[in-house]
């Protein structure tokens, strides 16, 4: 092992230890505690006769989120979203509830745990446990999916490209650690006859589908990485690759071939008719939060925050500039003595706003507080300056280091993904900058010396999930994904693609350490609330 | 074969090195330093002397972490941010890392810049995100070259560009075969030393820029491939121009 190598080993040893406390710390495990009816009485389980409103409702831990079927109620019975359809009785649903912002939150899987237990489809042995092998019903063998809201996604090794042809990879990976056992596992491992490795990966939202896949061309190119967009064979537009985290399916389409054949055990998957039910309602379905517990209304004083907005909204636009504000539905609630009241330098200089925002002079304080605050997140999310470093692609592509905000790789207006698009390794999953988590398999990876190494990590690399690597087997794709919407937050903690964040707080603290940032903490309450009214 | 004329010929850097009247050509391996202003300085020393090697920018910036070859015509008498200016210049990161790279110095305090937070190149910006616009048809052979940063196959945005339109013209003429042919230069130093590319990033050139043409429509049957571990032909120094793909289109026969 070089002396890069074994700085990395000490680094990983130290973060697991203090990763063990902190894992302890940040996660309960009461679940009684955080279990409500109210939770339960929101789910929908697979194959209930509901009627999802137009316009639907529901309480989450700040406030409210609103989901919004632009074209009208839904009825669930015999629709292919929400039928049980695969052998494990499990529906789209299963995982991407209304009430979770068409995600899924730990608060509402632990509600389910303490509610039915494994008998819930939620917690089928294929990827609702740590490891098929488990004991089915035991705490521990799901403590994953109930800690941190992770599924098991289980990929081949070496991979395949999309005719199914192997890829030689340009690295080795070995498994240094494997807390859940399935990674060495002689039927599902890495060394089984048929090779595949675990990894531990959030559910994306299923909502506001209309940003994530947009239904226009995007340009030819990849910028960042130079590659040519592939064509989406229905439409014979470019794809952006914003579907899936690891971009192992580009369209919505074929994220749901791939997740019925997988999460719902479904023979065949679904079939073209069901595709286009699936695909017909997620285009129409948005949802965003619309009230806070102590603001109020997010669609007052000038602001116009909710799902009705995300309808009404262009995909694909980059808001990185004060002519075309990254969330416009907030704009309303930023005036002049918030603006000159910011105690940092903006990247670029602030546009004028207005000195009051509409009825501000009857707020009552607890109100006036709360949207100065959001407003003070939002001009420090859009044009607060700080130095990006070590993010790959991001830095290979405009300078490494790079002074730029927020905005700058969360861009596209109203949702905060990347217009341009493209897979980063922001280190969430990647040590030594991952949030230490001992209850995750460890990987290490050995790039190849004719190979191009990771831009900033080089040719020795641990992680706990290798990204778009495992899809592309290339060295330099180590740790990337794709960034995801920022809407509905409030409703479906914990965040990053392993979760390694269980609430906003900590996603604005990891940023905060990985960049060096210096943030107050008013500034990370500013931002919070900010996070949190979207 | 006749050659294609500004639009899409050897680099503009070759040619000011061989016709550049002021200045004097400089190219050496060193690590860059950040100055974080507004602007985004990037510095690097070598002789003694310390460069300007330019500011903010996308496509291929230097990378802290990383060694960077500069290549350009440095000004002894015109300073940007405190130093030489190298103009043109021409940065390529080494590919491994040198935890040595690390500097960063600090503010000097400058006001917020105008404008938005991203500044694109003139030629990402001219095209406004549209294709590119189809090209009159060739009437005769024509020679195009792509010329890419030292030991990468990457294509930046002005290399995207060009490919576009390389491409495209290709689909707009009688075009019976296209040679496509990777190549492994180097580059000699100011110190008089010489470094060279590995030789297998000149197939990885050959196959982004061949994948590319085939993506944007070129068909595929008339495309030939060729990997040549030497620079291109007629190239008499060892820079920027010694690392091209090379693309000779050969028109059809009436």
């Amino acid at each position: 092992m070089g002396e890069t190598g074994a700085r990395a080993m000490l680094a990983v040893a130290a973060a697991l230890l203090v990763g063990a406390m902190a894992a302890r710390a940040s996660y309960g495990i009461s679940d009684a505690t955080s279990t409500s009816a109210a939770t339960m009485g929101n789910i929908i389980p697979a194959g209930a006769n509901r009627r999802l409103p137009g316009y639907a409702t529901f309480v989450d831990p700040t406030g409210t989120l609103a989901v919004f079927n632009a074209d009208g109620p839904v009825a669930t019975r015999g629709h292919p979203f929400f039928e049980p359809l695969g052998r494990n009785k499990r529906a789209c649903v299963t995982c991407h509830q209304p009430a979770d912002a068409m995600s899924l939150s730990v608060r509402s899987i632990r509600a389910r745990w303490v509610t039915a237990g494994p008998k819930d489809s939620l917690f089928a042995a294929v990827d609702g446990a740590n490891c098929p092998n488990l004991p089915i019903g035991q705490r521990s063998s799901h403590s994953l999916l109930l800690d941190k809201g992770l599924f098991r996604i289980s990929l081949p090794w070496p991979p395949r490209d999309p005719a199914g042809r192997v890829i030689s990879p340009e690295f080795d990976i070995t498994v240094v650690s494997d807390p859940t056992g399935c990674n060495t596992d002689r039927v599902y491992g890495l060394n089984s006859s048929n090779p595949r490795i675990s990894v531990f990966r959030r559910p994306r939202m299923a909502a506001n589908m209309k940003y994530v896949e947009p239904e226009r061309p995007l340009s030819l190119w990849h910028i960042r990485t130079g590659e040519i967009r592939p064509l989406d064979p229905a439409t014979g537009h470019r794809l952006g690759g914003n579907v899936m985290s690891d971009g192992r399916a580009l369209t919505l389409i074929a994220q749901m071939i791939d997740a019925s054949r997988t999460h719902m055990a479904m023979e065949g998957g679904l079939s073209p008719a069901e595709q286009a039910q699936v695909r017909k309602f997620l285009f129409q379905v948005y949802t965003a939060q619309v009230t806070d517990r102590t603001g109020g209304r997010l669609d007052t004083g000038g602001a116009y925050l909710g799902p009705r907005a995300l309808r009404d909204g262009k995909p694909a636009l980059v808001g990185a500039y004060s002519a075309r504000p990254m969330f416009p539905e907030i704009e309303g609630w930023v005036t002049q003595r918030i603006a000159s009241s910011l105690n940092w330098t903006p990247l670029v200089k602030l546009p004028p706003f207005p000195p009051t925002r509409l009825g501000e002079a009857t707020e009552t304080p607890t109100q006036r507080a709360y949207r100065d605050s959001v407003a003070r997140g939002y001009l420090s999310f859009m044009y607060r300056q700080f130095l990006i470093r070590n993010v790959a692609d991001l830095n290979g592509f405009i300078g490494n280091p790079v002074k730029q905000t927020c905005a700058g790789c969360h861009n596209m207006v109203q949702t905060g993904m990347d217009v341009a698009p493209g897979y980063l390794d922001l280190g969430t999953t990647t040590y030594p900058t991952a949030t230490p988590a001992p209850d995750l398999p460890l990987f290490r990876i050995d790039c190849h010396k004719d190979a191009p190494p990771h831009p900033y990590l080089g040719r020795e690399i641990y992680t706990t999930d290798p990204g778009r690597a495992l899809i592309t087997g290339r060295c330099a794709d180590i740790g990337k994904v794709v960034i995801q919407q920022m809407r509905g937050l409030a409703a479906r903690a914990p965040y990053f693609a392993g979760g390694s964040a269980p609430d906003l707080r900590a996603v604005v603290n990891f940023y905060d350490a990985r960049f060096r940032i210096g943030y107050t903490q008013d500034e990370i309450a500013d931002l919070v609330n900010f996070m949190g009214a979207l | 074969m006749a050659a294609l004329g500004v639009l899409v010929s050897a680099n503009a850097l070759a040619q000011n090195l061989a016709t550049s009247s002021s200045g004097r050509p400089v190219s050496f391996v060193a690590c860059p330093e950040f100055r974080n202003t507004a602007r985004q300085c990037w510095l690097a020393e070598s002789g003694g002397k310390t460069y300007y090697i330019g500011a903010f920018r996308i496509g291929t910036p230097p990378q802290l972490l990383h060694k960077v070859l500069v290549e350009g015509v440095a000004h002894d008498d015109q300073t940007s941010c405190g130093a030489i200016n190298i103009d043109p210049v021409q940065i390529s990161p080494m590919p491994e890392l040198d935890f040595s790279c690390d500097a960063v110095l600090p503010d000097n305090g400058t006001a917020p810049r105008e404008g938005s937070l991203f500044d694109l190149p003139a030629e990402v910006l001219a095209r406004n995100g549209g294709d590119v616009p189809t090209p009159p048809p060739l009437t005769q052979n024509m020679a195009f070259a792509v010329t890419l940063d030292y030991d990468r196959a990457v294509l930046n945005l002005v290399n995207q560009a060009k490919i576009e339109l390389i491409a495209r013209t290709i689909m707009a003429s009688p075009v019976a075969r296209v040679i496509v042919t990777g190549h492994a230069g180097g580059s000699r130093l100011d110190d008089g030393s010489i470094i060279r590319e590995a030789p297998e990033v000149a197939a990885r050139r050959m196959m982004v820029v061949r994948d590319a043409l085939i993506a944007i429509g070129v068909p595929r049957n008339i495309v030939e491939a060729r990997t040549v571990d030497r620079p291109p032909e007629g190239s008499s120094v060892l820079g920027p121009e010694s690392r091209e793909v090379t693309v000779d289109v050969i028109v059809a026969q009436p």
